[in-house]
């Protein structure tokens, strides 16, 4: 770095090797366009997550109360994050699943 | 990196013309922007996803957006911010996730983790706007349209953004 010159390109060209190196290796699995929510019970399904107001489910803050189609059981469900749903998980998801189309 | 689309998505006609006109073309570019501007990489999914989610929603108007990219790119950037602050108030890591995170600039050289402790500095507004110029090619003006600011306001985050990173480097 000890020429002035040419320091600002040196700089936007480690910058770029540095992004580079950061952005690539994670793969994204689109989940699809309505939020996977999991229950209590670890079920993982897709509902309709409308913000303000539902009819089938009892809103309690980012959590709901609502039936389960995966464990036919009533339950608190929040939204699963990315990061903590698996390939496979997704995998078993695809096509089966879904809650009904209520928010 | 690859993208990999599941079938989940696949339900309708409707589902698969978003697929084609949002996700396909976009969600990848929306990936590597979130993890330039997110530390971790699964807030970055969870934006992305969180991103589709928000256009999903305006599917129905989708046809009106006179540009879906730079729509796409405001939104994303939004739910990073969103995402850092909520990082910043609840930063409670699992061993793993801690694990994960040494791994990743363990592997960076000498010259890279200099850079990489700089850019940990940086605000989710000057990073996004570094990313875009220096990965996407935009020029600043580009830069500012895509984001929804002034060319002045994109000009001054990547002025601060070098100078810091330059300051870093100069130290070492």
């Amino acid at each position: 770095m000890s020429d002035p010159g040419n320091l600002d390109e040196e700089v936007k060209q480690m910058t770029r090797d540095y992004l580079d190196h950061r952005t690539r290796r994670v793969a994204l699995f689109y989940l699809g366009p309505r939020p996977v929510v999991r229950c209590r019970q670890g079920h993982l399904f897709t509902t309709m997550w409308v913000w303000g107001g539902s009819l089938k489910a009892i809103r309690l803050g980012p959590l709901r109360f609502q039936r389960c189609p995966v464990g036919k059981h009533w339950t608190l469900v929040r939204r699963a994050r990315y990061s903590e749903v698996t390939e496979d998980e997704v995998r078993r998801l695809a096509g089966q699943h879904h809650d009904v189309p209520i928010p | 990196m690859g993208l990999n689309i599941s079938p989940v998505a696949v339900q309708g006609s409707e589902e698969a013309a978003f697929e084609s006109a949002v996700v396909a073309p976009h969600a990848e570019r929306l990936l590597r922007l979130a993890l330039a501007v997110v530390d971790d990489p699964g807030e970055a999914q969870d934006a992305v996803q969180e991103t589709l989610l928000v256009a999903w929603r305006h599917w129905p108007s989708w046809a009106r957006l006179t540009n879906p990219s730079a729509w796409l790119t405001r939104v994303c950037v939004h739910q990073c911010v969103h995402r850092r602050r909520l990082l910043e108030r609840w930063v409670f890591w699992s061993p793993d996730q801690w694990a994960a995170a040494k791994a990743q600039v363990s592997e960076l050289d000498g010259r890279l983790f200099d850079v990489h402790r700089a850019y940990l500095h940086l605000s989710p507004s000057q990073r996004a706007v570094l990313y875009l110029h220096l990965q996407e090619g935009l020029t600043v003006e580009s830069c500012a349209g895509q984001l929804g600011i002034r060319p002045g306001t994109a000009r001054s985050h990547l002025g601060r953004a070098l100078s810091k990173l330059r300051r870093e480097l100069i130290d070492v």
